[in-house]
């Protein structure tokens, strides 16, 4: 067929013709995100990639882009069948030059899994193919990339994948590239943006320039879209290597990639590879080893070309408005993709107002103004005296007088009652805005929901119809990593537990009412719960104790109002620009002489992990720890204790614990730090002074574990925590000052110890773990205050005791133990 | 303006000429044909198709945006080898099923794009006007037929004779067929949309479509050289001439003027933000003329010193108006203002039955306005809620053109309306929506 | 781009090559390098000329100066001719060595400066005819940086051009000390114009860039008041006197007079919009490039628009290569007006809406014609063929007693090379690595190729409606009614 096409339009030099010289060209499409970035509406009958974006299905624009690259078989991978009915309708109305096989596996939940499945029906052969996600919006003309890669790859087989970037306004502005990483140094205090990019990803690619001729693809040697981190490991040899590394923060990854066969193998070699960014992506560009190498390029779009992921509702938003103002002609409303303009025809009038004129019906009453970007689908019904800006408004729809829309995305059947207002906010299919009622900014409102009469939805909160339990079926479909189904019920339970609490969203306690609506939200005459995302362990939390939740709760709701509409990213910018600085301020040194081998500073981390305690030597860890994140300066066990010290007695001591957790989690401490910290707090609170008695010290210390035990009971998790309160003790006893001077005589810190154990806050195991580190110091022969205290004979006194004990009853000490939790 | 179903079609015939019925016919009988429309929408769509797809890595010229350097030549001469493949490899029996068809086609290729593209249903419509003649009279009457024929239709294109005149036309020119045309028909006549020899099964019909679209074939070829015979009469020795923005027949036509040993200098407006000019001003001084660029903001400025303007068309409307490239009416108004003849250079395939009712918006189109500023530059909610506006396209009132140069001669506006007659049969005029 | 960079210095070393040639009295610095044969009797015949020059006129020529660098002439047509003519016969001269990118339509116009040749030459021209005393008083620094940055362009702009001259007078005459040997020169109002202003004001003119229209009012403002001083006032009193002149001026004739356009009761949204509560057509203004006085008006309107700013719109029409609108753009939208952003081609498309068009003037022809930015011509007559107001906008100084017929009589010529780029990023220094893409990179090597790059056009006074300045809004008719009441000494 390709060849009768040729002879057929002789003359014709078409860029789709080239392509059928060689071997018909595959398509891959993603048709699934892997993330939970759409709900609730992804539970709804529209799958993610399924929401109409001015009106056409999302994956349509993919699939029409996939036609016009001249792919002639088009792969769609997805986990939910609403996609796979969906492709194959569009199969029978469209073109018979593209033929769509779907690939649908219920059980894949990562693109990696989803590549691996690709690679194991072997369905794959064209080389290169191209690898797209479903939400994928572009006019690029693929034919130069698709011819360059080949020849690429022809010379070099490890040249396996090329991804194709847009320069957008970075969020923060680049300075000339330097030798040592440069993320931080490239801000500027205004905040600028662009708002294509999804604020959760903050993307620095490493780009070899030196071989850059005019449209010569560059080869990544740097991949990291991180946005905590604020420091690019950059090996030497590539340094080296490539004279003129050019790092860009200005570059949007348009989630297009032409990609070699050997793509797919290598991930079903990495057996754990789940996202291609975060994981294929990054690593096999870090790879140092030469043999090792796979070569990755980047294309970087002309200003002319257009191409962006709606990737969150904020990007939908950002995208929509874009095809509004023709960014990526000739993509545009009055051009619909194949099939739709069978049915509909958009008429573009003046100020990018597009009115449907082939089916019409749509009556706009006269009063009513209509501005700058936006569609008005058929059949529709605006009253009188409507104010509607910048909104997509969907076919089918009934809008009555007096209702201002501004910046909203209605989608087909939707109604909307007198003088209601909605700003910045999607309402889902059939969903109805009842007389008087308020969408705040930032809102989804899902499917045939109802927002009652003259209720006002607190911003950025979302709506569905949907049962949690649906939700709980679907979360193993749809959660970024393999966290296993009831893990991921129970840490749901978990969440509907908390919320009562946890302030996000305005809610009080909905979940009590079993029902699936929550009036005090949509109002008496409405329907639909408000939703509330789940805590996944994505977190360096590895506890599932409720204050992770909490925190981890917290920090999800804070990532989904980032990733609505109408969100202001400058505090998050500015925070963000903040905490990188401060690391930079701090790595300056580190960075010129340790950054460029990694392990260097592992060993400095280990040396401060060992070296608990005291202030100075706790900001050096802060500083030179690679774990990112925390606040420079900040003595975090100082903190710590000063919150517990805050904490006033009589209140309930989870919200101290909670307190401390979120801290924790806010600078990315430990629980041993938390430990520490409660520690010194108790020391402080027991008021020691100067002649105390061992006995009065222990009465004091009694007195005080008994509203203190169980917070350091929580926090502690493993030994690990409980030699913490050890070291914590050890150094005020060697601290100087009052407490010093009383504690650092061998009977009062061996009582004070022995309480504590006898209090069940230690247990033997850390307490030996602690002498014997002191045994090998001194075996090492090093003598010091600690050495000192450890060596009076009070304190070896105890510990042969307790060794003693250990040996003769350890079933009853599990007992106490198991009593003690 | 779906057509009325004709009884004595068979079933494996096309019966109207809704683009969905001519979709599913195609994929019943002519699957390859299909893909092959298929193929030449999706291009049209994402307008790659009147792109030479030299879109080097310096990206000057590519298939985006490329609408207003692009070569409206090419579009046609591609339409005309659809439509040519189509037709010849199809199953019809007679003129009407033909007409059908290519109303179908007409309509399909519309709804796809082709109010991009007004060549493309210019060129549909030439067709059909030829197939109208061929299935009207015999091979050897029709240079006659052409004349009278459109002659007399324009002199009933008054919407009530809409029907009748080609009828009554027949009845004069070609009697004989009458007579041989089956009785049956001629109850069927009032309900039929063609006059009845149209229904008439012959074989031979195929073969002469055919040759009459190979003349149109070879009228676009030497559309070009047509129109560089006339150079000499319009450009004269030591005249200062400005042009707008890259138009290859203009650019022909100039050079043909320098082979032809008159010296003159071309004033070239660089036509920002697509930078046609620069093109053309390079290859012009390559050839030997005396060349300035300009900024598009010196036009009024420099226009004083000018002779003769010449402007390319995208399309010449019934009303003798022109869609040029945009900025096009702003160098009109300042040649007309300073009483300096514009002269438009086309071929006359440009030329569409329609008239600008919606003005500037007429056959206009916006592109994407990266050109007029970069999407880098949108930093904040504050850029990025400013309306930038790129049209491709400008509308000039007929007035303000002095003269028409085309392939097959010179007019005044006026007469544009005249040569619609030549070119198209009246029934074919209404749009393809 | 290295190229281009290339290019671009070739260029320079051919314009700084002409600068030396032009018989102009630049006398050559006697650190360059070394004179050809050509170059040294060149010079001495400079030399020469210079000493005729000087004894049989003390007046500056029209050289390459802009044609009217002595306001107060009437004739001002007839003179721009001769010297024009004058001009073309030197240039010729220099034009048959080197095949040089001038346009012959506009040869009488001097060509463009290169920064870089000014730079060279600078600090070292003399003016011809400035008679001197034995110990050359030097250019004051300011002076020197001032006249550079003009010549790159740095400031631009009537009002700044001007503001910026004024405040250099300011500094350099706070800084005079009259010499004590002074060549004959005992009157220190004639120390002071012969040895500050004049030579300071013609190398700016001859050897960076032909002086604005503000510049000459402002000039000869500032002459005739130091001629008017007392004789025998003391340094101080003299130089405080000047000098309140000075801020005196620019306070009044430039920003207030700014203020009282923006305040012109006409211009006010309350008057000139239809009931603005009705949303469905709001005020649509266009505007061309960047103008203070427009901006002031714009911004004035918002602030007392008491719609929130929905009852008007403003239509920014840009053009390359200074796409000055951007500026304009990112102000308006600080002060919360809603805009639209397009290219000279969109002028067309978008005249159909507006109700009203302001434009800025750089100079206004004393029949009434308004010269402005090059493309301000375009943008008047799309709206007086569309039948829509035009309202120019600029302060009463701005008016000249010129007159001209077409925008090429009087003009100045850019850098040609700008043509040749084909990015719209604002003009700033990453062009080069843009504009290699164009199809015009290389338009040096290309024969039979020019690039003309106007800087002004003059808008016909049948295509305004109205001038509005800080006296009021007047028909262009009585421009020169307005002149004649302002200056009455001519």
């Amino acid at each position: 067929m390709g060849k009768k096409s040729k002879s057929s339009t002789a003359g014709s030099s078409s860029a789709a013709d080239d392509a059928k010289h060689e071997a018909q060209l595959q398509a891959v499409i993603l048709a699934d995100p892997f993330s939970d970035t759409f709900r609730p509406t992804s539970f709804d009958r529209c799958a993610p990639m399924l929401c109409p974006l001015n009106n056409v299905i999302l994956l349509d624009y993919t699939m029409d882009f996939c036609a016009g690259a001249g792919v002639e078989e088009l792969f769609v991978v997805c986990v939910d069948e609403l996609v796979e009915k969906h492709v194959n309708a569009w199969q029978q109305t469209n073109s018979a030059m593209m033929s769509v096989t779907v690939v649908r596996d219920p059980s894949l939940t990562n693109a990696g899994d989803a590549l691996r499945e690709l690679d194991r029906r072997d369905l794959v052969q064209s080389d290169p193919f191209l690898l797209l996600r479903g939400d994928v919006v572009a006019n690029v003309d693929l034919q130069r990339v698709l011819q360059e890669h080949k020849e690429r790859h022809k010379q070099d087989s490890s040249a396996i994948m090329t991804l194709l970037f847009k320069p957008v306004s970075p969020w923060n502005v680049t300075t000339p590239p330097q030798q040592d990483d440069n993320k931080g140094v490239t801000t500027k205090p205004k905040a600028t943006y662009s708002t294509l990019r999804s604020s959760t990803e903050d993307l620095v690619v490493g780009l070899d320039t030196s071989t850059t001729v005019a449209g010569h693809a560059p080869r990544i040697f740097v991949y990291d879209d991180q946005p905590s981190q604020s420091a690019i490991k950059v090996p030497c040899s590539f340094l080296t290597a490539c004279p003129n590394l050019d790092f860009r923060c200005d570059l949007l990854d348009c989630g297009i990639d032409i990609c070699s066969p050997d793509v797919l193998a290598r991930f079903s070699d990495a057996f754990d590879y789940r996202d291609i960014r975060r994981e294929f992506v990054a690593d096999s560009v870090a790879e140092e080893e030469e043999g090792l190498q796979q070569k990755l390029y980047a294309h970087i779009l002309q200003p002319h070309e257009y191409a962006a992921r709606v990737q969150d509702w904020r990007t939908y938003s950002a995208v929509s408005y874009d095809l509004l103002r023709r960014w990526c002609y000739p993509i545009v409303p009055d051009n619909l993709p194949s099939g739709y303009e069978k049915q509909f025809r958009y008429v573009q009038q003046r100020s990018h107002v597009y009115r449907e004129q082939k089916l019409g019906r749509t009556r706009v009453g006269r009063s009513s103004v209509i501005k700058g970007g936006g569609m008005i689908g058929s059949h529709c019904f605006i009253g009188e005296n409507c104010v509607i800006q910048g909104t997509v408004i969907g076919n089918h729809c009934h809008i009555a007088d007096n209702v201002t829309l501004t910046n909203c995305h209605v989608w087909d059947g939707v109604s909307i009652e007198q003088g209601a207002t909605a700003v910045n906010s999607i309402l889902a299919y059939e969903c109805v805005v009842k007389a008087g009622a308020k969408v705040s900014k930032g809102c989804v409102v899902g499917e045939g929901c109802i927002i009652g009469a003259n209720m006002k939805l607190p911003t950025f909160s979302r709506i569905t119809t949907v049962s949690k339990d649906a939700e709980g079926s679907d979360d193993d479909s749809d959660e970024f990593d393999d966290s296993d189904e009831d893990d991921e019920e129970e840490e749901g339970t978990a969440t509907k537990a908390k919320t009562g609490s946890s302030g996000g969203g305005g809610d009080g306690g909905k979940d009590e009412v079993a029902v699936e609506t929550d009036h005090h939200i949509v109002g008496k005459d409405g329907r639909g719960r408000l939703w509330l995302p789940s805590v996944d362990d994505d977190d360096d939390s590895d506890d599932d104790d409720d204050e992770g939740d909490q925190s981890a709760l917290l920090a999800k709701i804070n990532e989904m109002k980032s990733r609505s509409i109408g969100f202001d990213p400058t505090n998050l910018y500015s925070e963000r620009k903040k905490e990188q600085e401060s690391a930079q301020q701090d790595d300056g040194y580190s960075d010129n002489e340790a950054d460029n081998d990694a392990t260097m500073r592992m060993d400095e981390v280990v040396d401060d992990g060992v070296a608990f305690g005291t202030a100075d030597t706790q900001t050096d860890g802060a500083s030179e720890t690679p774990t990112y994140g925390r606040q420079a300066g900040v003595d975090v066990v100082q903190e710590l204790k000063n919150i517990c010290l805050e904490f006033e007695p009589g209140s309930p001591m989870e919200n101290l614990a909670i307190e401390l957790n979120s801290y924790k989690f806010s600078q990315n401490a430990t629980y041993s730090d938390c430990a520490m910290g409660a520690t010194l707090a108790v020391l402080d609170l027991m008021q020691i002074t100067p002649g105390m008695t061992p006995g009065r010290l222990v009465g004091a210390l009694k007195s005080q574990l008994e509203v203190w035990a169980p917070l350091l009971k929580r926090l502690c998790i493993g030994t690990e925590e409980e030699k913490a309160i050890i070291v914590a003790l050890e150094n005020t006893a060697i601290g100087g000052g009052d407490i010093g001077t009383v504690l650092g005589v061998g009977p009062s810190f061996r009582f004070v110890l022995q309480t504590l154990h006898d209090e069940e806050v230690i247990g033997e195991d850390p307490v030996l773990t602690w002498a014997s580190e002191r045994r090998t110091e001194i075996a090492r022969g090093d003598d010091n205050a600690r050495i000192q205290l450890f060596q009076q004979q009070p304190v070896q006194d105890f510990l042969e005791w307790l060794e003693g004990e250990s040996e003769e009853d350890d079933d009853d000490e599990d007992d106490e133990e198991d009593e003690s939790e | 303006m779906t057509a009325s179903s004709i009884p004595d079609l068979g079933s494996n015939s096309l019966s109207t000429s809704d683009p969905a019925a001519v979709r599913s016919w195609l994929s019943k009988h002519h699957p390859k044909q299909l893909a092959l429309l298929d193929k030449f929408e999706i291009e049209l769509r994402l307008g790659r198709l009147s792109s030479t797809t030299k879109a080097g890595p310096d990206g000057v010229i590519a298939a985006v945006g490329a609408t207003s350097t692009s070569d409206r030549l090419l579009v046609t001469r591609r339409t005309v080898g659809l439509l040519k493949h189509i037709i010849g490899a199809t199953r019809w029996k007679n003129g009407a099923q033909l007409l059908v068809l290519l109303r179908g086609l007409g309509r399909e290729l519309h709804e796809v794009g082709g109010f991009r593209e007004p060549v493309i249903e210019n060129i549909v419509r030439r067709v059909m006007a030829a197939v109208r003649e061929e299935a009207a009279g015999e091979p050897d009457g029709k240079a006659t037929d052409t004349g009278r024929l459109s002659l007399q239709s324009i002199l009933w294109a008054l919407p009530q004779h809409v029907k009748s005149p080609s009828n009554r036309s027949l009845s004069r020119t070609d009697s004989h067929q009458r007579q041989s045309s089956i009785a049956s028909e001629a109850d069927l006549e009032s309900t039929n949309e063609f006059p009845p020899a149209f229904y008439v099964n012959r074989p031979e019909l195929k073969q002469t479509v055919m040759e009459a679209i190979q003349e149109i074939v070879t009228e676009l070829e030497d559309v070009y050289g047509n129109i560089e015979d006339q150079a000499t009469n319009h450009i004269h020795a030591g005249e200062v001439i400005l042009t707008y923005g890259k138009s290859k027949t203009i650019e022909r036509f100039l050079i043909a003027a320098a082979e032809k040993k008159r010296t003159f200098q071309v004033v070239v407006c660089e036509d920002s933000p697509s930078f046609g000019g620069h093109e053309m001003a390079k290859s012009l001084a390559k050839a030997g003329i005396d060349t300035i660029v300009i900024h598009d903001s010196a036009i009024f400025a420099v226009m004083a010193r000018v002779n003769k303007v010449l402007l390319s068309a995208h399309a010449v409307l019934a009303n003798g108006g022109l869609v040029a490239s945009s900025g096009s009416n702003m160098v009109a108004l300042g040649a007309y203002n300073n009483a300096v003849p514009v002269v438009v250079i086309t071929g006359m395939f440009k030329l569409c039955p329609m008239f600008p009712h919606e003005g500037q918006d007429t056959l206009n189109d916006l592109v994407s306005p990266s050109k007029v500023m970069d999407i880098t530059e949108i930093k904040d909610d504050l850029l990025s809620s400013v309306e930038l506006i790129n049209p491709v396209h400008d509308y000039v009132k007929p007035e303000h053109v002095s003269l028409y140069v085309t392939n097959v001669g010179s007019f005044q506006p006026s007469y544009i309306y005249r040569l619609l007659a030549e070119y198209y049969h009246t029934d074919d005029w209404k749009s393809f929506e | 781009m290295t190229t281009e960079g290339d290019q671009q210095k070739a260029a320079a070393a051919a314009e700084s090559k002409k600068e030396k040639k032009k018989p102009e009295g630049l006398v050559i610095p006697p650190k360059k390098p070394k004179l050809s044969k050509a170059e040294r009797r060149a010079l001495q015949e400079q030399q020469r000329a210079a000493k005729a020059a000087a004894k049989q006129q003390p007046e500056p020529p029209k050289g390459a100066a802009d044609p009217q660098n002595e306001p107060g002439k009437q004739n001002a047509t007839k003179n721009d001719a001769g010297s024009a003519g004058k001009d073309d016969a030197a240039r010729d001269a220099v034009q048959d060595k080197s095949d040089q990118k001038t346009v012959s339509l506009f040869s009488h116009l001097p060509p463009y400066r290169d920064p870089k040749s000014v730079v060279e030459t600078g600090p070292h021209l003399w003016p011809k005819g400035v008679s001197l005393p034995s110990t050359t008083f030097p250019l004051h620094p300011a002076v020197i940086e001032l006249g550079y940055q003009y010549a790159k362009g740095e400031i631009r702009g009537g009002n700044a051009r001007c503001r910026a001259m004024l405040a250099a007078f300011h500094q350099v005459i706070g800084d005079f000390e009259p010499p004590t040997n002074n060549g004959g020169l005992t009157d220190m109002r004639h120390q002071i114009d012969q040895w500050i202003l004049k030579p300071s004001f013609q190398y700016w003119t001859a050897s960076c860039r032909p002086h604005s229209v503000t510049m000459g009012n402002a000039f000869t403002f500032l002459k005739t008041a130091v001629a008017s001083l007392e004789r025998d006032m003391t340094r101080d009193d003299m130089v405080e006197m000047i000098q309140e002149t000075i801020d005196a001026y620019i306070r009044e004739r430039i920003d207030l007079a700014k203020q009282a356009i923006a305040q012109q009761p006409a211009l006010q949204l309350s008057t000139t919009s239809t009931t603005t509560t009705n949303n469905n057509n709001p005020q649509v203004f266009l505007t061309y490039g960047k103008s203070e006085a427009i901006a002031a008006i714009f911004r004035n309107m918002a602030a007392s628009d008491q719609h929130s700013s929905s009852s008007f719109r403003v239509i920014i029409v840009d053009s390359r290569p200074l796409l000055e609108g951007k500026d304009l753009l990112l102000e308006l939208r600080a002060s919360g007006i809603e805009c639209s952003y397009v290219l000279l081609n969109a002028l067309t498309y978008v005249m159909r809406d507006v109700t009203k068009v302001y434009l800025g003037a750089s100079a206004l022809m004393s029949d009434g014609g308004v010269l402005g930015r090059v493309g301000t011509a375009c943008v008047a007559l799309s709206a007086h063929m569309h039948h829509i107001p035009v309202l120019v906008c600029c302060e009463s100084y701005k008016i000249s007693n010129r007159v001209q017929l077409e925008s090429i009589t009087g003009n100045e010529l850019g850098d040609p090379s700008q043509v040749a780029m084909t990015t719209n990023a604002s003009s700033s220094d990453d062009d080069d690595n843009n504009n290699n893409n164009g199809a015009l990179k290389d338009w040096l090597e290309t024969d039979n190729l020019r690039l003309l790059n106007l800087l002004y056009d003059l808008t016909p006074s049948e295509f305004v409606s109205g001038i509005v300045t800080e006296l009021g809004i007047i028909p262009p008719t009585s421009v020169a009614v307005l002149l004649r009441e302002m200056n009455p000494q001519n």
